[in-house]
């Protein structure tokens, strides 16, 4: 029995009987809000994911700590057995038909996590891939894109996009975005490579009929992807105007998306990712300390009143 | 007449909106008496924007108005604050929040003489909290009960750099704070941001108490702190459970990660092995209560409820990648497979 009661059923009551809900939904949240009906399900995932992270950094470390007393061979048939075993314990629930809950996602993407460890230490081992070792991260990106299809996993799908995303380098560069201008090219063209190919990726998918699910998984990436390019573009003299171009191009293609589909992040991406690289970009290019700050002042309350604007259009659409 | 804030009905409306998404429908702006308030996402944003407009509002008065620049600045962002709750009727809205805080902050910073580190965080500690009861504002609450117990370790006579020492009274006052809001929150609030003001002291509290006391080695104090974070963790169970709430539920995952490093030498295993040991059991009593679950127990459920939300969701997929292994694998001293740092797949492999 419940010994507190902050409930907000009356509210849900008089929001169904004016219609503006359904009188199912109103059911729903006023189940919720008397505790009739509590779901741990956030707590699970919480629980979950920490488990999957502490379970890989202790492989992570295993991999990296004990070669030598374990032996490589040794080390690479139990990863590989343990990747199995999760991928074996999803698939028998898939064939049995039954309905795959939270615990059975986050065990395939632990399945996915330990053969990307696997994968990796075997061609640190092996070298088969010789100079070329870059591509077993394309592997491990088309591998884990197939489970996720396979097994519709939206946390796979992240896996194969993030191993993507480093085979195009862009992980290890970020670092050096505000260091090194040849960095800073080498990233805005690679960061921008690859959200054409998740942009690619997302139209196949909903020209093939993929998981409804994963659009929004490309769309996040691509955008965060293609903004941290043009950023990168923009602090490159020389490039400056190429990414100006396509930092126009990505704001307003992320706020046509949220206006469009009410997608509330897309406006958040296009006002917050616009003003931050503004202000880079005029840090670098203005040297009077005065009028750069009130350059900065104005872009940041701009960035502010557009996100304003946008927000409000986008929640009435949503 | 001028409206400091909305009123706690004006305000269940709003929380009724969002648990529903009926934001900005002319019905609810009607009943909320005009103020908005935006999603968490946005509301994070904007207080990101306003803590940049605060930081550069600070330099430009620096240049302008050298001695008087804090005060100035503060003064001017206070006053743009206020007239965004009270012109244009911002509520949790990030933005105003921000200024507010920034603004008093400077104001407060300018009279406290900077060589004085208890005075400066005790002035900190009482603008959060009044930037919090003005605002209602959960985290900026929190916020000054960390202040405080800062304030209260430079009291007795410690300094925050350079010395290592036992923090008993902090962590002693942050551990109080947090069962404070565990028990208080067993009252019925109009507001649903005073249940706000709870739940995060309730989870955030304790684990400052404990970071307070973890660094020392003493036996005495870990077994004082695992004992602490034991009882704290089966209470905020038990409440959470008959409460049917997500915050105590929080505070004892929390309290849970505490005596877990607490038994970090239970065994003599190495750091790897106890991560793989101790995660694999969190994982199959994580799988074993979602396979209990599915089936409502006393109307507790695994299943997800509704849409979700859409921050937890985009948290859970960047989440996901950020596991990945990124590392080059011709470079085997700096492998680190999932949970990793390291970087340079891609075009060179330099890093």
């Amino acid at each position: 029995m419940m010994d507190s009661m902050h409930s907000l059923e009356i509210e849900c009551r008089e929001l169904a009987a004016a219609g503006l809900v359904t009188e199912s939904d109103a059911a729903r949240v006023g189940a919720l809000e008397r505790g009739a009906i509590f779901s741990v399900f956030e707590e699970l995932r919480f629980a979950l994911y920490a488990a999957v992270a502490a379970i890989t950094a202790g492989i992570g470390l295993l991999v990296k700590e004990n070669l030598d007393r374990i032996g490589p061979i040794t080390l690479i048939v139990v990863l590989g057995l343990a990747s199995f075993g999760c991928y074996a314990t999803v698939l028998r629930a898939k064939w049995q038909d039954k309905e795959r809950s939270l615990g059975g996602d986050y065990l395939l993407l632990l399945g996915a996590l330990i053969l990307s460890a696997d994968v990796g230490y075997i061609e640190s081992q092996f070298h088969w891939l010789g100079t070329e070792w870059q591509w077993y991260l394309l592997i491990l990106a088309a591998f884990h894109g197939v489970s996720a299809y396979g097994l519709d996993s939206r946390l796979v799908l992240c896996a194969a996009i993030a191993a993507l995303a480093a085979w195009f380098g862009i992980e290890g560069q970020v670092a050096t975005m505000f260091s090194a201008a040849a960095a800073g090219i080498r990233l805005g063209s690679h960061a921008t490579v690859c959200a054409a190919t998740l942009l690619t990726w997302r139209a196949a998918n909903r020209r093939l009929g993929g998981s409804a699910g994963f659009e929004s998984v490309f769309d996040n990436f691509a955008a965060n992807i293609g903004f941290w390019g043009a950023l990168a573009l923009c602090l490159t003299p020389g490039a400056r105007l190429l990414g100006l171009g396509l930092l126009a191009a990505l704001a307003g293609a992320s706020i046509f998306k949220a206006l469009r589909s009410g997608e509330e992040i897309f406006a958040v991406y296009g006002a917050a990712y616009t003003a931050l690289t503004l202000c880079c970009l005029e840090a670098q290019v203005v040297h009077y300390g005065l009028g750069l700050l009130l350059l900065e002042l104005t872009t940041v309350v701009a960035g502010a009143l557009l996100l304003w604007r946008f927000h409000g259009h986008v929640t009435a659409r949503a | 007449m001028i409206e400091l804030r909305p009123t706690p009905q004006q305000e269940r409306w709003l929380a009724a909106a969002v648990q529903l998404k009926v934001r900005n429908h002319p019905w609810i702006a009607q009943r909320s008496g005009g103020w908005s308030s935006p999603s968490y996402i946005a509301r994070c944003a904007f207080f990101v924007l306003g803590l940049a407009a605060c930081g550069l509002s600070a330099a430009a008065f620096e240049i302008v108005l050298k001695p008087w620049a804090l005060f100035g600045a503060g003064v001017t962002l206070l006053v743009v604050a206020e007239w965004l709750i009270l012109r244009k009727h911002l509520f949790h809205a990030g933005v105003e929040e921000a200024l507010w805080t920034g603004g008093l902050l400077m104001v407060a910073i300018h009279f406290v003489p900077s060589n004085r580190e208890l005075g400066l965080a005790l002035a900190v500690a009482l603008v959060l909290a009044l930037a919090a009861m003005r605002l209602l504002n959960a985290f900026l609450l929190t916020l000054a009960l960390a202040a405080a117990s800062v304030a209260i370790d430079l009291a007795g006579g410690h300094r925050l750099v350079g010395e290592s020492h036992v923090a008993i009274a902090s962590g002693v006052f942050c551990y109080a704070a947090g069962a404070t809001a565990l028990l208080l929150a067993r009252m019925e609030f109009l507001r649903p941001s005073h249940d706000h003001m709870l739940a995060w002291p309730m989870v955030i509290m304790p684990l400052c108490g404990f970071l307070w006391l973890a660094a020392q080695l003493s036996p005495a104090i870990r077994i004082a702190t695992g004992l602490a974070s034991g009882i704290y963790a089966l209470t905020a169970l038990i409440l959470g459970i008959r409460r049917r709430s997500h915050a105590p539920l929080l505070a004892c995952m929390a309290s849970l990660g505490c005596i877990a490093y607490q038994l970090r030498d239970l065994t003599p295993l190495p750091l790897k092995l106890k991560l793989i040991l101790w995660g694999s059991v969190a994982l199959l009593a994580a799988l074993g209560l979602d396979r209990y679950l599915r089936t409502a127990r006393r109307g507790i459920t695994s299943r997800q409820i509704g849409g979700g939300s859409n921050a937890l969701d985009l948290l859970q997929i960047y989440a996901a990648a950020a596991l990945s292994p990124r590392s080059s694998p011709h470079v085997a001293e700096q492998f680190k497979g999932g949970g990793g740092t390291g970087g340079g797949g891609g075009a060179d492999g330099t890093y």
